[in-house]
């Protein structure tokens, strides 16, 4: 399954059609109960399930202490693109100078919130949130060594060395904590305006530099690590004890049974392309109200065979997100979307159905309201019963279209052939995935019109509000949002231009139960022997998100759980 | 023969549009260069070394001029809006990743954010 553009974009149009009628249900996964095989196609001592950013970390870990492993990658190798390639690459760590018990509540707080006095209650197990933090506070200040241990070409940027690190400047331990934040390369800058997936390794950036230093991590320790691409796994083998002793994966056309005597790590991300956990879990409208900016591989199949042993669930409602845009591109009946920074750029503004403004746009893009700002676009109106912000709309004039690209082209799906995307944003206009109009009324019609709008755009309203907002950037301040004042200007340059927005963010965060050792539990809190995860599909952060959480945690779970599975006893 | 000599004149045409373009800062814009060179009466040499340049200033050679990035931090810093660029997560950067002196300059900063700033 290569990804030509032209064909990705046909593929995903006919599958579009399709969706209806039930081409959106991930692939392998079956109810039937699960029989130890009596013959085994391989044998070693971890299976790891997934070659993301968590896995590639267990694996790299539980090989350091000697122990081997097989990963499971249902990707083809060629277009092998997880969430932590296609992300920023972003991670957290501290200054030299730092406060490890004021890191621990800080990551407390992150996680779980049970040390905020205004809180009613903790959103993780107390107990399991405050191991969790231990773990934070111990790994991540020696994150960068542990990564230059894989190489020590390894050069990230040098992080916050006079501003805040730590996102939420009001939660315990924000300051003392030496909090800072740092983002991948080999150069110490990250600087690349456009996509390094194919520039030599050495030249990479962001998230593209982090995961090509995880994999040459892998691949340097091919003794102890065998990657198996194109083969998903299915299915979690127990024994009659209840202990998971393997997984059934498909492979070259069969079913292969994989043998793990020590333990099974589930690294395989979240739900944004499982059209029925979307349903059940999203906020809002979650299929066609939401769209998401990272790998279309992430289908929660870690949740389901994880469930099928009787995991219990944790926060999966959870996703860092915002408002972003969507062309109408799907992937198996869902859209794909972009990540949009330029929500709440100068000379635009955001409206909702009706063409009313309702929210501070830069509240999508500032901290710390940024990765929360999905709420809005969920919003039900009680009275109306109604969901008047999905999607909303992005309005532009000329002077933002010209002023660069709408979304960031070093990363997420631009960076990744889902969605060719140009600096000046016209391909995006000439495909119709922005809509263009001479004059705001022709524009309002055109919203009036979408198949999304239902005919609930009313276009007085749309010329109001960029009147409105133009008069607010003449007197210097939107008194009616509190939209931050450097973003005020106007929206009065023919043509005019719109794009829906969505909830949605790069990644899905729940929700596999699990401790603090990382091993998967039941819903009583009875340890599932032998099962480990980290990553997206359990994340740690359960309260709120701060950029770069996931991929920090990738490393610190990831090691944990390669850890401790490394310290079982081998069946 | 013919062709030869038109194909040469190409060369050298081509050549001397690119070397035109190399010598003028930026096409008659107010770019950075040209007010370097109109308003500070710079020579290419100053940043580049030679004043044929063959490759861009080092950050270095920005700070001789305008101090250390801790002092360009100290001017940026803007408690109303509570961003400064020069004290961001990523740490001093090379000037040129936003600052760009032939060309319009850009905020790195808004590829993932929106703080809007002006980039002289």
């Amino acid at each position: 399954m290569s990804i030509s553009r032209r064909n990705f974009i046909k593929k995903a149009t006919v599958v579009a059609g399709a969706a209806t009628i039930g081409a959106m249900l991930p692939g392998a996964v079956n109810a039937a109960p699960v029989q130890v095989p009596r013959k085994w196609d391989y044998e070693t001592e971890i299976v790891v399930v997934g070659f993301g950013g968590a896995g590639a970390c267990a694996a790299i870990e539980a090989a350091n202490a000697g122990t081997s492993s097989i990963i499971l990658e249902k990707q083809v190798e060629k277009t092998h693109y997880s969430n932590t390639r296609m992300s920023g690459g972003i991670f957290h760590s501290t200054k030299k100078e730092y406060n490890r018990e004021a890191l621990k509540q800080y990551a407390l707080a992150l996680f779980s919130g049970q040390n905020l006095p205004w809180k009613l209650e903790s959103e993780e197990d107390p107990v399991v949130a405050e191991g969790l933090a231990d773990l934070w506070a111990d790994y991540i200040p020696g994150i960068i060594p542990w990564l230059q241990s894989i190489d020590p070409a390894f050069s990230p940027t040098m992080g916050s060395f006079l501003g805040k690190g730590a996102s939420f400047p009001n939660f315990p331990g924000a300051k003392e904590s030496g909090y800072s934040t740092h983002s991948s390369s080999f150069t110490g800058y990250t600087r690349s305006m456009t996509a390094t997936k194919d520039l030599p390794y050495l030249q990479k950036e962001n998230g593209e530099a982090f995961f090509a230093l995880l994999k040459k991590g892998v691949v340097d320790r091919k003794d102890k690590i065998k990657v198996l691409y194109e083969a998903p796994a299915v299915d979690l083998v127990p024994n009659e004890k209840g202990e998971i002793i393997g997984v059934l994966a498909e492979y070259k056309g069969k079913t292969i049974a994989v043998k793990a005597k020590k333990a099974v790590i589930l690294t395989c991300g979240g739900y944004e392309y499982n059209f029925e956990m979307r349903r059940a879990f999203l906020e809002g409208q979650g299929t066609e109200g939401w769209a998401f900016y990272g790998t279309t591989a992430n289908t929660g199949d870690g949740i389901s065979m994880a469930m099928k042993v009787g995991a219990g669930l944790a926060k999966v409602g959870k996703a860092a997100s915002r408002l972003i845009a969507a062309p109408p591109v799907r992937h198996n009946g869902m859209k794909i979307g972009i990540i949009t920074p330029a929500v709440g750029r100068p000379h635009s503004i955001m409206v909702n159905a009706f063409g009313n403004r309702y929210l501070a746009e830069t509240k999508i893009t500032d901290d710390p309201s940024r990765y929360f700002s999905y709420k809005e676009a969920v919003h039900f109106d009680i009275d109306t019963l109604r969901y008047p912000n999905s999607p909303s709309w992005l309005i532009m004039d000329q002077q933002i279209i010209d002023a660069g690209p709408l979304t960031n082209m070093a990363i997420s799906t631009s960076a990744y052939d889902f969605l060719p995307w140009t600096k000046d944003n016209q391909d995006a206009i000439k495909r119709g995935w922005i809509m263009k109009a001479d004059t705001l009324e022709e524009l309002a019609e055109m919203i009036k019109n979408h198949p999304e709008n239902k005919e609930q755009m009313v276009p007085e309203n749309l010329k109001m509000a960029v009147n409105k907002f133009n008069e607010a950037c003449t007197a210097g301040e939107d008194k009616e949002f509190g939209r931050r004042k450097a973003t005020l200007k106007p929206v009065e340059k023919a043509p005019y231009y719109a794009m829906p927005l969505y909830a949605g963010g790069p990644n899905t965060k729940g929700g596999i139960k699990c401790n603090a050792k990382r091993q998967v539990l039941e819903w009583t809190g009875k340890v599932i022997p032998r099962l480990y995860t980290a990553g997206e599909i359990s994340s740690a952060l359960k309260f709120v998100y701060q950029g770069g959480g996931n991929i920090t945690e990738c490393v610190v779970m990831g090691r944990e759980a390669g850890r401790n599975a490394a310290g079982e006893k081998a069946l | 023969m013919k062709i030869s000599t038109l194909l040469v004149f190409i060369l050298i045409l081509t050549f001397s549009v690119f070397a035109s373009v190399q010598k003028s800062p930026s096409e008659g814009s107010n770019r950075l260069a040209d007010r370097h060179l109109s308003e500070h009466g710079s020579s290419c040499a100053d940043c580049h070394s030679t004043d044929a340049p063959s490759s861009a200033p080092e950050t270095e050679k920005c700070l001789d001029c305008h101090g250390s990035y801790e002092d360009l931090a100290a001017l940026t810093a803007n408690p109303e809006e509570e961003i400064n660029p020069h004290a961001s997560h990523y740490g001093p950067l090379p000037c040129n990743n936003c600052h760009k002196s032939h060309e319009k300059s850009v905020l790195l900063c808004d590829q993932c954010h929106n703080f809007a700033i002006k980039v002289p």
